[in-house]
């Protein structure tokens, strides 16, 4: 297993080569100019030279691409262009903000989506069933910006129970951080909700089906038992499959969602850069993304062979 | 016979499909003592598994319920007693196996986890001691290094040592009654004379009484003390083993033998039972086996014949029995 955990780690790297070679392209491809951005609207051709070169733009694009890659190896990301600070400082203070909101989600999309999708199977083809896979549909389709919309309005603007932006630090004010992230977390998990109750039905209903369930019952277990051991497990494995994805939702939906709820984390920085042309920034951001995202991708698999002893990884 | 463990008395249980409700099993009726070895035999569909299942109340309800009867076992009818006593019975009391060990034993715990679950859920023993018990359980069933194999999972046992480990499972608690469904069927034949045996030698060593559901009338042969045979959703025939060889008095039992290959006389093609056994919602409006039976007359039309007596602790469903006249069904079933 370590053999196995060490040799994915070196697989990273390949990977986050690849990706951080077709992101520096895409950016050469895009229109616009951050000299511009950088230099003003109102400066003159000749400022918006002196900038381009300041900022090593009007390099050809494999330098450019060469010296990126020789700072990366020194673990500087570069400066951003218009913060003025460098990339890796500026998203390391922004990760765990983003990172703590995209936790709150994954909770609330774990333990709803589970509980929600274990008694819609209990309760196959009754009222509660159909209530809850309406509200899986209905989850599934609404798009995150404007559930975070309408949760500000309802919950921040007429009722005034919970703030409509910002962000307090865990460390500083546990119950601040709670009622600051509370909405954002929502409108972030909503869809992965829907989705996840929607699988964990339809695999416990499988399960459920299964003769090791019969045995279960046939050897005097209670049903708490029945369903909560022996078919729960059986149960997550696929739902552990769909935890990698559903953490990639959570990651693009936050440049969306801190946007809308002005969250100083990754998302909304990644969101502005884009916007302005910040290319450091970007390249970084997603960097810092797909290294997550690989992680994450890895501890999957991990968990997987827990669930699953059948999985074995190591001896092939 | 020694003491009667448990009596089923009209078992009925139906189900519901697409078209409609049928019954599966019909009035199904035996008793059982200590320590006997009863044969249910029947093609696929004629309601076997059902019955066991039924004693047990594992029917899925929906689709499936139990509409009339009795299972007495030590002075409670079964299909009244509450959640908890069937909990107390299921494993503890009447313990069952199953016809797949490939998929019966849940591949995401170790066997060791399934055998000591099963005994604390029913008696009051740490888990060491209860690990110990499993030890010898599985030592007992003849899977060796047993104090490995209990922390292996299903996967990495091969389908005979799976079987074992779940007859391991069903003799945990010491159960009076293993209702044992199928548990050769999908094993090598050799694999399957040494479970057969095992389970023989256990019944000696337990006292457990069996009932072995097979379709295989080999086995009944060697290993059952006697015979219910099922068709269609009910019993035809039930007789000690030598009577039912000697003298089968149903003719689907007839047919049954007769299709059976034999090294004693040479017969070059076997002998099968002509048509197939009807479905459940276009059951004939008497005897069930009446399309089928190379007796059948009129008055086999108009009722279902109940089990008459053919001998001591023989009888079968059949109007040839005793010159038995058929009353129409205008007065009781």
């Amino acid at each position: 297993m370590i053999a196995y955990v060490i040799r994915r780690l070196l697989y990273v790297i390949p990977v986050l080569f690849i990706v951080s070679l077709i992101s520096f392209s895409l950016m050469q491809l895009v229109p616009g100019d951050p000299a511009v951005v950088v230099a003003g609207l109102s400066a003159t051709p000749d400022e918006v030279e002196r900038v381009r070169e300041q900022l090593g733009l009007n390099e050809p694009f494999y330098i450019q691409l060469l010296s990126w890659y020789g700072n990366l190896l020194q673990g500087d990301l570069g400066t951003s262009f218009l913060l003025g600070r460098p990339v890796v400082e500026v998203t390391v203070e922004r990760l765990p903000v983003s990172l703590s909101i995209a936790l709150y989600a994954l909770v609330l999309t774990l333990v709803f989506g589970i509980v929600l999708g274990i008694i819609a199977a209990l309760r196959q083809n009754t009222w509660v069933d159909q209530a809850v896979m309406t509200a899986a549909l209905i989850g599934v389709s609404l798009p995150n910006f404007w559930l975070g919309l309408i949760l500000i309005v309802v919950f921040a603007v007429h009722l005034g129970w919970l703030p409509s932006g910002g962000y307090v630090d865990f460390r500083e004010d546990p119950w601040a951080w709670l009622r600051a992230t509370t909405l954002p977390a929502i409108s972030l998990a909503m869809l992965q909700m829907g989705l996840l109750a929607r699988i964990t039905r339809s695999t416990m209903l499988e399960v459920l089906r299964q003769d090791y369930i019969r045995t279960a019952r046939a050897k005097g277990l209670p049903e708490h038992v029945v369903v909560g051991k022996h078919a729960l497990k059986n149960v997550m494995i696929p739902v552990i499959t769909v935890i990698g994805i559903i953490f990639s939702l959570l990651l693009s939906g936050s440049v969306v969602i801190e946007t809308i709820f002005s969250i100083p984390g990754v998302g909304s920085l990644l969101g502005s850069a884009i916007l302005r042309r910040d290319y450091p920034v970007i390249q970084g951001g997603l960097l810092l993304v797909a290294t997550m995202l690989l992680l994450l991708n890895l501890l999957v698999d991990v968990l997987y062979a827990y669930f699953d002893p059948r999985v074995r990884y190591d001896g092939d | 016979m020694s003491a009667t463990l448990l009596q089923v008395r009209g078992l009925t249980t139906s189900f519901r499909a697409e078209a409609g409700r049928f019954e599966a099993i019909k009035d199904v009726s035996f008793d059982l003592g200590e320590g006997d070895v009863l044969g249910i035999v029947g093609e696929s569909g004629s309601g076997k598994s059902v019955t066991a299942l039924s004693i047990l109340g594992l029917i899925p309800d929906p689709p499936g319920r139990i509409t009339a009867g009795q299972v007495l076992f030590a002075g409670d009818d079964l299909l009244k007693a509450s959640r908890r006593r069937m909990r107390q019975v299921r494993g503890g009391e009447i313990a069952m196996i199953f016809q797949e060990p490939m998929s019966s034993l849940n591949p995401v715990f170790t066997v060791g986890d399934q055998i000591v679950e099963t005994i604390r859920h029913h008696e009051r023993i740490g888990v060491r001691a209860a690990r110990a018990r499993a030890i010898d359980l599985l030592d007992r069933v003849g899977i060796a290094i047993p104090a490995q194999r209990l922390d292996e999972y299903p996967h990495q046992l091969s389908g005979g040592m799976r079987q074992r480990a779940m007859i391991a499972i069903a003799l945990s608690c010491n159960p009076s009654i293993l209702l044992a469904d199928e548990p050769t069927t999908a094993l090598d034949v050799t694999i399957q004379a040494q479970i057969l045996d095992l389970l023989k030698d256990l019944r000696e060593d337990f006292r457990t009484a069996v009932v072995l559901i097979t379709h295989d009338l080999g086995v009944v042969a060697q290993y059952v003390d006697r015979v219910l045979v099922m068709y269609a959703g009910r019993v035809v025939e039930e007789a000690p083993v030598e009577a039912l060889y000697a003298s089968p008095q149903h003719p689907y039992t007839e047919g049954l033998l007769k299709s059976m290959p034999s090294i004693d006389t040479d017969a070059d093609r076997l002998q099968a039972i002509p048509g197939t056994v009807p479905s459940p919602f276009e059951l004939p409006p008497g005897c069930r086996f009446r399309p089928r039976c190379p007796y059948a007359r009129d008055a086999c039309d108009v009722a279902d014949p109940p089990l008459l007596d053919a001998g001591p602790g023989h009888a079968a469903a059949c109007i040839r029995l005793n010159d038995y006249q058929p009353a129409a069904r205008a007065g009781a079933a």
